[in-house]
């Protein structure tokens, strides 16, 4: 049995050779824009698709920074929530909770009759997945206000290019619980004490555009959130072998 | 560190490739062709190709060292091992919630009493309690022996050595058989996976483990499975009536035994002082007989050599 041996990096759909970074678990192809996973056996298709710019839409973005994006199903117990519909901007004050607004529930289930459940089921998480130095808090709220945000995408038809992904879906979807919780718990306080289970509908990998906006920051053009240029790791090296961050790489040119 | 570089020959155009040991994509710079190493069962196994040929004089001089002459020891067996690790590495991410420990603190509080005079009461107080909702998430490493091998004295920290970065190579059975035996890890690498990401999540609460009710919800990303076999060789030493294992690290040569043992023998000290005495006695007859002889010149020569004997006993010593 053979226990080691080399892939390949090989687009399945058109053939051309991939060319990635190093600690990429998502691949890119070059030439037609798809995105491949290693499933443990082949490399899998994942969807991948590009955003247009909603904000400074004259400017062409300079970057594309991968965001997993999940369609999910959650239940409690088997039963199906709809619970997503509550975080909506401006619906809830920051510091309702049902313990201690009693007209929560009344509030919540009222609004639940306004929606049609297919507009609740479609419910998104955003999971940002590009590599970052450690001036940059993973975890910080990039992923939960376009969560929250719910911008309605419009894509390029062409491929672009994308920047390196780190997490593979199953890890990205575990983030996607995180941010789930996070975002919920302030409204059910018991959430971790309840049997949650997340069923994926849909998932794939969007490229947000990015476009500097001064000396070393970058804010992406959907929601307009800031990113500090030193925080995004490039994972290429210049011609020495030396590390450089994407920030670097952009200003070198 | 990711500065452990391995090396292989790409399939495709046959030029020797290296990579860091944790990449996971590997280049071949002369075919510009890209490459995703699949490891069988997702667990990434390396050996450590042995530079020591000769265990053998590794323990004889070891043995010398210790004052043990080539007689007064036997080999009794010798076996050469690949000695399987398990390292994981990992991150652990979700959400925890509890409440603090609580608990009952004695403190003396002084009241003024009725006429002014501070007393001293002992009260008592509620501590603990204090809600906890965390977003973790940390880096985990974690090493684990494979086997099971009391006899060896080996430290699983020896594979995590940068120093060793050049003897790192694929795992390659045929290659390993013609140095030693493979042992085969105790756990499979399903159940061992499972195990090491109990241990990750138990890791990350152990700061909360008083913590009542505590309620998590983490998970382990990103986690990767190594697997690595270390060349090391046992010997079975028959010394003074007992028979002692001594294992040679077969990258460093460095030997290490499960015994503390030394040489007994007569101290120097005292053999020393014997010989002192039986040198003076010799040198106080001599220089007497010379100087009994009434001849100045005998007993000049006996009176230096008295103080020679003396001279070279304080200067010995």
């Amino acid at each position: 049995m053979k226990l080691f041996h080399l892939l390949p990096l090989q687009c399945p759909k058109c053939g051309s050779p991939i060319d990635s970074n190093r600690n990429d678990v998502i691949y890119f192809c070059n030439n037609c824009g798809a995105g491949l996973e290693f499933n443990g056996e082949k490399l899998e298709l994942v969807r991948t698709v590009f955003a247009r710019p909603e904000l400074d839409k004259e400017n062409e973005p300079q970057l594309f920074l991968p965001f997993w994006l999940f369609h999910l199903d959650i239940s409690i117990k088997g039963k199906e929530v709809y619970l997503p519909f509550i975080f909506r901007p401006n619906f809830l004050e920051t510091q309702d909770s049902l313990l201690t607004n009693k007209t929560l529930l009344e509030k919540i289930l009222k609004k639940r009759e306004e929606q049609t459940k297919k507009e609740e089921m479609d419910f998104s998480i955003y999971v940002p997945s590009f590599p970052t130095t450690g001036t940059f808090e993973y975890s910080s709220n990039i992923g939960n206000r376009f969560t929250k945000t719910r911008p309605k995408l419009t894509f390029y038809e062409e491929k672009k290019k994308m920047e390196s992904c780190i997490y593979n879906s199953s890890d990205a979807l575990s983030i996607a619980e995180d941010e789930y919780i996070s975002l919920q718990s302030a409204v059910i306080p018991n959430l971790l004490g309840l049997e949650l289970s997340f069923n994926v509908k849909e998932k794939m990998v969007i490229g947000i555009p990015y476009i500097k906006k001064e000396k070393g920051i970058y804010y992406d053009q959907i929601i307009g959130e800031i990113i500090v240029a030193s925080a995004l790791k490039g994972g290429k090296r210049d011609e020495r072998g030396v590390k450089r961050s994407i920030g670097e790489t952009n200003a070198s040119l | 560190m990711n500065i452990r570089v391995v090396s292989v020959l790409c399939p495709k155009c046959g030029a020797g490739v290296n990579f860091y040991e944790k990449d996971r994509v590997i280049k071949c710079h002369h075919c510009n062709t890209n490459f995703i190493p699949i490891h069988s069962e997702g667990v990434e196994r390396y050996y450590f190709e042995a530079f020591v040929r000769n265990p053998q004089i590794k323990v004889q001089h070891f043995l010398k060292q210790k004052e043990f002459k080539r007689n007064e020891y036997k080999i009794v067996d010798i076996d050469h091992f690949f000695i399987p690790v398990w390292k994981a590495i990992g991150q652990v991410t979700g959400w925890i919630s509890g409440l603090s420990p609580r608990k009952t603190v004695l403190y003396t509080e002084m009241v003024t009493g009725p006429n002014g005079t501070q007393i001293p009461i002992k009260r008592k107080r509620e501590t603990g309690g204090i809600p906890l909702k965390k977003l973790m998430r940390m880096d985990k490493e974690m090493l684990l022996n494979a086997v099971h091998f009391p006899d060896l004295r080996w430290s699983k920290e020896e594979v995590s050595k940068v120093e060793y970065s050049s003897s790192l190579e694929v795992y390659n059975e045929e290659k390993m058989n013609k140095w030693g035996k493979i042992l085969t890890p105790d756990l499979s690498p399903k159940l061992e996976k499972k195990q090491l990401l109990r241990r990750f999540i138990k890791s990350a609460l152990s700061l909360y483990i008083n913590y009542e009710p505590l309620k998590q919800r983490l998970k382990v990303i990103g986690l990767r499975v190594f697997l690595y076999y270390f060349p090391v060789s046992l010997f079975k030493v028959e010394l003074n009536n007992q028979l002692i294992c001594l294992t040679v690290n077969g990258v460093s040569g460095k030997v290490t035994t499960n015994k503390i043992f030394k040489k007994e023998f007569i101290p120097k000290r005292k053999k020393n002082f014997l010989s002192d005495i039986l040198l003076i006695m010799a040198s106080s007859f001599i220089s007497t007989s010379l100087i009994v002889t009434k001849n100045p010149t005998f007993a000049q020569i006996g009176i230096v050599l008295v103080i020679f004997t003396f001279i070279f006993i304080i200067i010995k010593r």
